[in-house]
């Protein structure tokens, strides 16, 4: 019996070591494993490296032109997220602007507007926001909420000053009930880590997909399936290991430098440690690597089954529900969901990286990424098939 | 002259004909130019089909325990998008509530709560929130945002004891701010991200489809670009080729143009010639970018291995999520090699804020720039590599 695993294993050795032989020297596998999860890491980085956008331009309509109107200009103006960048006569000319795209919102001062808050008329500042760009429309709605606030106080702190009251009474009068949020793991709300530290695995995933299936289906094409069977002397599984682990052992690597790069050296959140996320990782692309196995074992032909599993590598940032909740998309898309390794990998970094929680309450996701090579091993039968039925 | 030019067309005709013949019998090509445009934006429609996130699960540690406290839960428990999910004794059992992913946040209402309202001071409440989706965030911190500064209204019109309404509310409030989102009223996800990703889609299966066929003819050794070709013929196959991807996209484009936006009721005020008339120079920008691609596919696998990944990139560089401000000048100059950049940034400024074609100038010169170019460096392209044959690179190993 040991003599038959001993074997197995130098049968499984030789093919990997053929493996290994084969990324060595095509340079195609240089730019799958490594250049292009690069890329996209040193992309995205460069791309958000201020954390969230500062400075978003804004048009003001000031048809009051008066000390105060141009005060609350300023104050707008002075908020991070803010750069008051066109001033304007009226609505068309910076409705003009908005559609050009050189601003993202605009203010209105009514004309008399300073005449009718002296006289307490209490007069209106309109505030058109664009939803068709919605992380820019977030960011500035939080701006004009401060400054409507902060506005209104000021106003008030001066009539009440006049009347003799104190500052301080009078402020904590005018907000009694104060909202302190604590954004649990991302306390800065940097959309950049949240983005990149999904993106990035998201990336690194559709290359996993391609690359498996390009390398199976290669095989066939080029007819060296059954040599290759002969070699793992027709054992499948030896045959499918030996041939997956290069791939598996290269990307996770890979991944882990990505790791690396975001929580060591960009200090991102990761609140369980590195090696928490890394072990996430190499689940994650054996999740990967099985899923495009099942996928392989379905169609016939590696172009259908690479136009497939391109199209559904795409759909899994989208399903993994990091920017839009999966537990409001409907049934049917959030059973789907669950089909997606990337959705796993996802709650699985939240809980361990942002939230920090005891491992145990990941286990659903470990469970899950660890059921796609048990599944996997289910599409090794018609790969068998496949391989032993391809010419020569 | 009249003949010459007639034999021109027909140089035209029979590349168009030819690349027709090539896509129709290759299934896997059929699926990528017909069926993932049909099937794809469905399914991302169905996607983002809430648009919002909706009651938004919050759990509730009052520590108070009075009047003041409980309406204020009633108040966020009201709103469209918080909901009141379950009242905790204290942190712990909350967190650990959060971490059985039963609430997405917790709000603590301090013991001194009502006590501090009644003798003038303020208080402090405390919202945590789970960050796997910034939605919810969002939606707690909008809603007890607006709902303590009603209340913070409330109160200041007890403490101040006006006599009037009318002058309650001016001295709360001497400026009224009022906001409205143009556009896309809702803020609604689907109706801001489907009219990019459809116009992706498009680009994406256009070029991934192009360099595959190039690819395969490679390996088959059927190039319709010869060596011998004189630089009219060039043009011809150029020219013929792209028209038939041309042809099929704009059967397609009255599918993603009309169909979609009705099914999934997305904002559409664009007039269809405008929308028209820039998707075509993004066409003719995409097939020629395609087809200057293609000449370094020389397997048809390569496309997908090399380009599909692409999609995610480029839709952070068309600056529909990222804003484009925000983006820094390299990666902006890179972007405007890119068709997709301007395609749904003119596509969102037409179709969902309306503008007219002669509001975005910008981007619809830099479409015909791009179509003029790339056709150049496909004609370029094809006239060096002249004597250069396909290498099958993959002899078995």
């Amino acid at each position: 019996m040991p003599s038959m695993i001993k074997t197995r294993f130098n049968h499984f050795l030789k093919i990997f070591y053929r493996e290994l032989k084969e990324i060595m020297f095509h340079p195609k596998y240089l730019f799958l494993i490594v250049l292009f999860p690069l890329f996209s890491t040193f992309l995205f980085l460069t791309m958000m490296q201020n954390g969230l956008p500062q400075a978003l331009p804004i048009a003001v309509i000031d048809q009051d032109n008066s000390a105060t109107s141009r005060r609350i200009i300023r104050q707008l103006d002075n908020y991070k997220q803010t750069d008051v960048t066109a001033r304007v006569p009226n609505f068309q000319e910076a409705q003009e602007l908005l559609k050009k795209g050189d601003v993202y919102a605009m203010l209105s001062i009514p004309p008399k507007f300073e005449q009718e808050l002296l006289s307490f008329r209490q007069p209106t500042i309109t505030y058109y926001l664009n939803g068709a760009f919605i992380v820019a429309n977030s960011l500035l709605f939080k701006d004009q909420k401060t400054l409507s606030i902060v506005s209104n106080a000021a106003v008030n702190l001066e009539l009440r000053k006049a009347k003799g009251e104190r500052e301080e009474q009078i402020m904590a009068d005018l907000q009694p009930i104060y909202i302190d949020t604590h954004a649990l793991g991302n306390p800065l709300i940097n959309y950049a880590i949240y983005l990149c530290s999904i993106i990035l695995p998201g990336i690194v995933g559709i290359l996993i997909m391609l690359t498996t299936q390009y390398t199976l289906g290669n095989e066939i094409k080029r007819e060296s399936c059954k040599r290759l069977l002969s070699m793992a002397h027709n054992n499948i599984r030896t045959m499918l290991s030996g041939k997956m682990l290069p791939y598996t052992l290269l990307y996770w690597l890979v991944l882990s430098c990505i790791d690396v790069i975001l929580y060591k050296f960009m200090e991102y959140p990761c609140q369980n440690g590195l090696l928490t996320i890394m072990i996430g990782g190499l689940l994650y692309i054996v999740a990967c690597q099985s899923l495009s196995l099942i996928i392989f074992s379905l169609f016939p032909s590696m172009q259908i089954s690479l136009s497939i599993i391109a199209l559904i590598s795409v759909l899994s940032l989208s399903m993994s529900g990091f920017t839009f909740p999966v537990s409001e998309m409907n049934p049917l898309l959030q059973t789907m969901a669950e089909l997606f390794p990337l959705r796993h990998y996802f709650l699985f970094y939240v809980d361990n990286c942002l939230n920090g929680v005891p491992l145990q309450y990941s286990w659903q996701s470990v469970a899950a990424l660890i059921g796609f090579p048990l599944l996997g091993l289910l599409a090794s039968i018609p790969i068998k098939n496949a391989y032993q039925n391809c010419s020569k | 002259m009249k003949r010459r030019f007639k034999q021109y067309i027909l140089r035209i005709l029979v590349y168009w004909k030819s690349e027709w013949e090539a896509i129709s019998s290759d299934r896997a090509l059929l699926l990528l130019l017909f069926a993932a445009p049909i099937f794809y934006p469905i399914i991302y429609g169905s996607i983002y089909d809430n648009e919002v996130v909706k009651e938004a699960e919050l759990i509730v540690v009052d520590h108070s325990q009075t009047a003041e406290s409980r309406r204020f839960c009633r108040l966020c428990d009201a709103t469209r998008e918080v909901k009141i999910v379950a009242k905790k004794e204290n942190l712990k059992e909350a967190e650990r509530a959060i971490q059985q992913k039963e609430a997405y946040g917790i709000i603590e209402i301090p013991s001194d709560f009502s006590k501090k309202l009644i003798e003038g001071e303020k208080s402090y409440l405390t919202l945590f929130s789970d960050m796997s989706s910034l939605l919810y965030y969002k939606n707690y911190l909008q809603t007890l945002t607006n709902v303590s500064l009603e209340m913070n209204k409330e109160i200041q019109i007890k403490r101040l004891n006006k006599s009037s309404s009318r002058e309650e509310d001016i001295a709360v409030q001497p400026i009224i701010y009022q906001e409205s989102t143009l556009y896309n009223t809702s803020n609604g996800f689907g109706s801001f991200l489907i009219p990019g990703v459809i116009m992706l889609l498009i680009q994406q299966t256009l070029i991934i489809a192009i360099c595959a066929l190039n690819g395969k003819r490679c390996e088959e050794n059927t190039k319709p670009t010869n060596t011998q070709q004189t630089l009219l013929e060039t043009i011809f196959s150029i020219l013929g080729r792209s028209f038939c991807y041309i042809m099929i996209y704009c059967v397609l484009g009255c599918y993603l143009f009309v169909v979609i936006p009705y099914l999934f009721s997305l904002p559409q005020i664009g007039n269809y010639w405008d929308i028209m008339g820039l998707y075509l120079p993004y066409l003719f920008a995409v097939v020629y970018w395609g087809l200057f691609l293609s000449n370094f596919f020389q397997e048809k696998e390569e496309a997908y291995l090399y380009l599909v990944f692409t999609s995610v990139i480029l839709l952070f560089l068309s600056g529909i999520s990222w804003p484009v401000h925000a983006i820094p000048t390299g990666w902006k100059v890179v972007s405007y090699l890119i068709p997709s950049t301007f395609e749904i940034q003119g596509f969102i400024k037409i179709n969902t804020m309306g503008a007219e074609l002669s509001e975005i100038t910008w981007e619809y010169i830099g479409l015909w720039l791009q179509a003029v170019g790339y056709f150049a460096l496909c004609i370029l392209a094809v006239q060096t590599k002249r004597d250069k044959k396909c290498v099958r690179t993959n002899n078995p190993g």
